[in-house]
């Protein structure tokens, strides 16, 4: 799948001078009040004086538009809600374009140049991010919430030992010297890799194959013990046994140190066994939420439908003989410069209504903890 | 090693080609020192035709090239007919102020240009930015000879900055803080001049490796775990950026090393410019070839140094890449 | 040795490749070690016409160096390569060339494998060009009802490919591949970085054309997830050997081999909560 390339830039944004001064003047009494998450050694995260039962991150009416070339803003997300509660693992699935990726950057905050959030609030453990400055993101990044991308190939610096690597990210959250920031970085390379991990330490990363090298990503992720992590297609480009033990390794992790988990994929199969939620996302927008079992076993929305039907069985599981065309799709997803005015599925909906081209369906419940977009139950 | 011993030996094959080349050229090109005497009519052809063979100037070319060889080998460098002395305690003193004056040119341009073309990529496409490449661009224009006159003319009308030399008179007798202070009196004119000149070219590179490393994954991975910015530029970015600088910086070092030459002639810097501009009009063989021989070994040092540089800087070389 | 085999058993094989070896030379600058690597070290496989053979590996397991021997690309160290009864390796250049149109290869990278600048009419008759086929009009005639065959329409044809989507590209490789008429078609990872959806509706385009064009299919991967809708036989590929052979069917229900039982194992399936464990 092509990603765009993300660029970046590192300047500033114009309100930083003037927000770097006040928290210098008010300094550690702004730190503490700002309820920061202090994250404990040796276990998940705690947060101050909250119940673990409430959201870690609320995202309301996220809307992100990406300028063009030419300048022209095109809406890729669009009005974008879910929670995500201390420890739950939520996956988004969806194909290209459909809007996960930048959903993902948006989040944090690390979207490319010209990449604007237009609307909408993130709320991370009380702190509202979309109007939060870089300082304070630096902070959270990599130590609260933490990212891991796609392309494990060549997310590593090719130049720096891979245990050096994994040590920067404790430093610049932890302030340690050198020496115990090494140690710690032992220990969270220790959780991902099993014998001697002092060879992998000291390797590079073009010296390490590539499921090596996602295993350092997430330790590297991990070394902070952040609340939330992120991955975006952690599988993609690796080989079916190398992704078999990632998805085996994530599972076991999140288990084991109680991190919450947005997790990013175009293969229902891959969320499958890792995801207790998930949102299918189509051109922008979420159409279907609800619990990973029932939204696999009875979806709702056509897309997902669609989706979830053109998913290849292996011959163990289809009574049919061997060759055999799938139910696919028809067409392809819409341009998000030229939307239709409805329903974004509508051209290739099966079970498209009249009123589905007139405007975008709204938020429907049809049942307790699931929510639906389309026209066929209400909206 | 093994891969030091390589550039080593590569670079002793490239000094005997260029003295041998050298040598070729000059010995080959029209006129001999002799010319002069030969058109005075008080000295006899008789006379020349003795001093010539004194000089040896009547044996055969791989002769002659054969007898410098053994006078390198035995640290004379040739014989110089102008100055009446062996090549090598001329050469070896000009080439020490060409290589004070080269070196501190590269150093300071380097220092320089690395700052100003990490900041302009940091800001691409900003006021900022815009401003560097267009004044860059803009000095690129300028002619060194140009430069350096103008300097020249500063120097003379406001009596700020010596107009010549390496020290200046009485320099023998100044303690050594005010030794110091003179000498960098005199160096200032010519290196800025050099710096001036190279300036723009490592700016634009510098930058230009910086936009393209700005882009990459590990970059976006690393600012997505929180590492400070300026951690970022400089520890991250800069490092994973130096390759091709690197291999810019060997030719830096040539380019710098021809134009000192000129910049020390106009400027009266007492370094082998003057020196091989004066021998190659008086056809004092060996000194031009001892000159060129010297800037020779510069580069190559420079051009090693580049190849050290880079062998450390990228484990990817280091290891060999799979 | 014959350039020429015939007989009634080989005339339904379209591919027959025997022993073939492959061997990549390493060697350092004043030194006298010399690596030896073996990408494809010792490999035999045939494929009936009409059929398709799943060759399946790991990365390193040497399926796209043998990919990329067949068409020629890289030239085997040794062994012999048989299509359709004649010897490609003793082939000359000329006696190559009415051969190299029929055996098509199509890559995994839909971006990397098309020029961007040049519009979707000139990808597809690019190899009619190339082979000096036809007249300018007749090119186009048969560029346009390609793309109509694999989907595309025709009303996109003056487009630059770099304004299609990946599945899209996919699409025009496949015509493209198509416009010499080729027997035998390589789908080199050729689904591997498509959307599900888009992955379903190529796979639907090919057995479609293998049904009315009489296509035989080497369909190269590491995901088995496609091989059971797409292929007949199935062959693991390790260390540049081919360690089991058998019908897709077979394979997928009852591996014998412990490589090709992990493959199978590591299929993320729906059904089973934990991934990497075989459905019950």
């Amino acid at each position: 799948m092509a990603t765009h390339p993300v660029h970046f830039d590192l300047s500033p944004p114009p309100l930083h001078t003037a927000r770097l001064v006040c928290s210098l003047a008010s300094g550690k009494t702004l730190f503490l009040a700002s309820g920061f998450a202090e994250p404990q050694p040796g276990g998940g995260c705690q947060l101050h004086g909250r119940p673990p039962q409430a959201a870690l991150l609320r995202v309301r009416d996220l809307t992100v538009q990406l300028a063009t070339d030419t300048g022209a803003a095109i809406p890729v997300v669009e009005a974008v809600s879910f929670d995500i509660a201390v420890g739950e693992a939520v996956g988004i699935l969806g194909e290209s374009g459909c809007g996960k990726t930048t959903t993902a950057l948006a989040l944090l905050r690390l979207l490319p140049p010209g990449g604007k959030i237009v609307r909408g609030s993130i709320e991370f453990a009380g702190r509202e991010l979309v109007t939060s400055g870089e300082r304070e993101l630096e902070k959270i990044r990599g130590a609260e919430i933490s990212l891991i991308f796609q392309e494990p190939g060549i997310a590593l610096h090719p130049m720096r030992r891979v245990g050096d690597q994994v040590g920067e990210v404790i430093h610049a959250h932890r302030g340690w010297n050198w020496k115990r920031c090494r140690e710690e970085a032992a220990t969270a390379l220790a959780q991902v890799f099993s014998g001697e991990i002092s060879r992998i330490s000291e390797a590079y990363p073009h010296q390490l194959s590539g499921g090596q090298r996602q295993r350092v990503l997430i330790a590297q992720a991990l070394a902070c013990r952040p609340a939330l992590v992120i991955a975006d297609e952690p599988t993609a480009s690796l080989d079916a046994t190398t992704q078999a033990e990632i998805l085996a390794l994530i599972k076991d992790l999140k288990q084991r140190l109680g991190v919450a988990l947005l997790l990013i994929s175009h293969n229902p199969a891959i969320l499958a066994g890792l995801a207790d939620r998930i949102l299918v996302m189509y051109s922008g927008r979420v159409v279907e939420e609800g619990p990973l079992e029932r939204v696999y076993r009875a979806p709702l929305h056509p897309y997902t439908k669609g989706l979830l039907a053109s998913m290849p069985r292996g011959a163990s599981e289809s009574p049919a003989a061997g060759k055999a065309k799938l139910p696919a799709i028809s067409g392809s997803p819409p341009d998000p410069a030229r939307l239709p005015p409805g329903c974004p599925f509508e051209p290739r909906c099966p079970d498209r209504l009249a009123i589905c081209t007139t405007r975008g369906p709204e938020e429907v419940q049809p049942e307790a903890a699931r929510r639906v977009w389309c026209f066929k139950y209400g909206g | 090693m093994r891969f030091l011993a390589g550039r080593l030996l590569h670079g002793l094959f490239l000094l005997f080609g260029v003295s041998v080349l050298s040598f070729l050229f000059v010995a080959l090109a029209p006129g001999s020192f002799l010319d002069e005497m030969r058109l005075s009519p008080q000295i006899s052809p008789e006379t020349v035709a003795a001093l010539r063979a004194q000089y040896g100037l009547d044996r055969p070319l791989p002769v002659r090239y054969a007898r410098w060889v053994r006078s390198v080998l035995r640290g004379e460098l040739g014989f110089s007919f102008a100055y009446n002395t062996p090549a090598a305690p001329l050469l070896r003193v000009r080439a020490r102020n060409t290589l004070v004056l080269t070196g501190s040119a590269t150093l300071l341009a380097w220092a320089t240009a690395i700052p100003i073309g990490v900041w302009a990529a940091a800001r691409k496409g900003r006021a900022v930015d815009q401003l560097t490449t267009a004044s860059a661009t803009a000095l690129l224009a300028v002619p060194d000879l140009l430069l350096a006159l103008g300097l020249l003319l500063l120097a003379v009308r406001t009596g700020w900055f010596p107009t010549g030399g390496m020290v200046s008179l009485g320099f023998e007798g100044l303690g050594f803080g005010a030794k110091v202070k003179d000498a960098a009196r005199h160096l200032t004119l010519p290196v800025v001049t050099l710096v001036v000149g190279t300036l723009p070219v490592l700016v634009k590179h510098v930058r230009a490796a910086m936009i393209e490393v700005l882009d990459s994954a590990f970059l976006r991975t690393a600012r997505g775990h929180g590492i400070p910015r300026q951690r970022l530029l400089f520890r991250y970015a800069l490092p994973a950026a130096a390759n091709p600088l690197i291999s810019l910086f060997g030719f830096s070092v040539g380019a710098l090393l021809s134009t000192s030459l000129l910049v020390e002639v106009v400027m009266s810097w007492p370094g082998l410019g003057p020196l091989l501009l004066e021998a190659i009009l008086a056809r004092d063989l060996y000194l031009v070839i001892g000159a060129v021989m010297f800037s020779t070994v510069f580069l190559l040092a420079g051009n090693l140094l580049a190849d050290v540089l880079l062998y450390a800087n990228d484990p990817r070389i280091r290891t060999g890449e799979r | 040795m014959a350039a020429e085999q015939t007989s009634p058993e080989v005339a339904s094989t379209l591919l027959r490749v025997k022993g073939l070896r492959k061997f990549y030379e390493q060697r350092r600058w004043l030194s006298r070690r010399r690596f030896v690597v073996p990408a494809v070290d010792g490999v035999d496989l045939t494929i009936a016409r009409g059929t398709t053979l799943a060759l399946v590996g790991e990365s390193g397991s040497g399926k796209s160096t043998l990919a990329r021997c067949l068409v020629r690309l890289e030239e085997p160290t040794a062994g012999e390569i048989w299509y359709d009864g004649k010897n490609l390796l003793l082939l000359s250049r000329a006696e190559l060339r009415p051969i190299q149109g029929q055996i098509q290869l199509i890559f995994q990278d839909p971006a990397a494998a098309l020029n961007p600048r040049l519009t979707a009419l000139e990808i597809v008759v690019e190899p009619l060009l190339v082979q000096g086929r036809g007249t300018r009009r007749e090119r186009r005639e048969r560029g346009l009802a390609l793309m109509e065959k694999v989907g595309l329409l025709s009303q996109w044809a003056e487009r630059p490919a770099a304004e299609f989507s990946g599945g899209q590209r996919q699409r025009l490789a496949i015509a493209r591949a198509l416009a010499l008429e080729p027997r035998l078609l390589i789908l080199d990872e050729a689904l591997s970085a498509l959307d599900l959806s888009v992955q379903a509706q190529i796979v639907n385009l090919l057995l479609e054309l293998q049904g009315s064009r009489g296509l035989t299919y080497l369909y190269i991967t590491h995901d088995l997830s496609l091989v059971g809708h797409l292929a007949d036989e199935m062959a693991v590929m390790q260390r540049g050997r081919i360690v089991e052979r058998a019908s897709a069917r077979e394979l997928l229900r009852h591996p014998q081999h412990a490589h090709t039982r992990a493959l199978v194992a590591a299929v993320p399936r729906l059904e089973t909560l934990t991934p990497g464990q075989v459905a019950p």
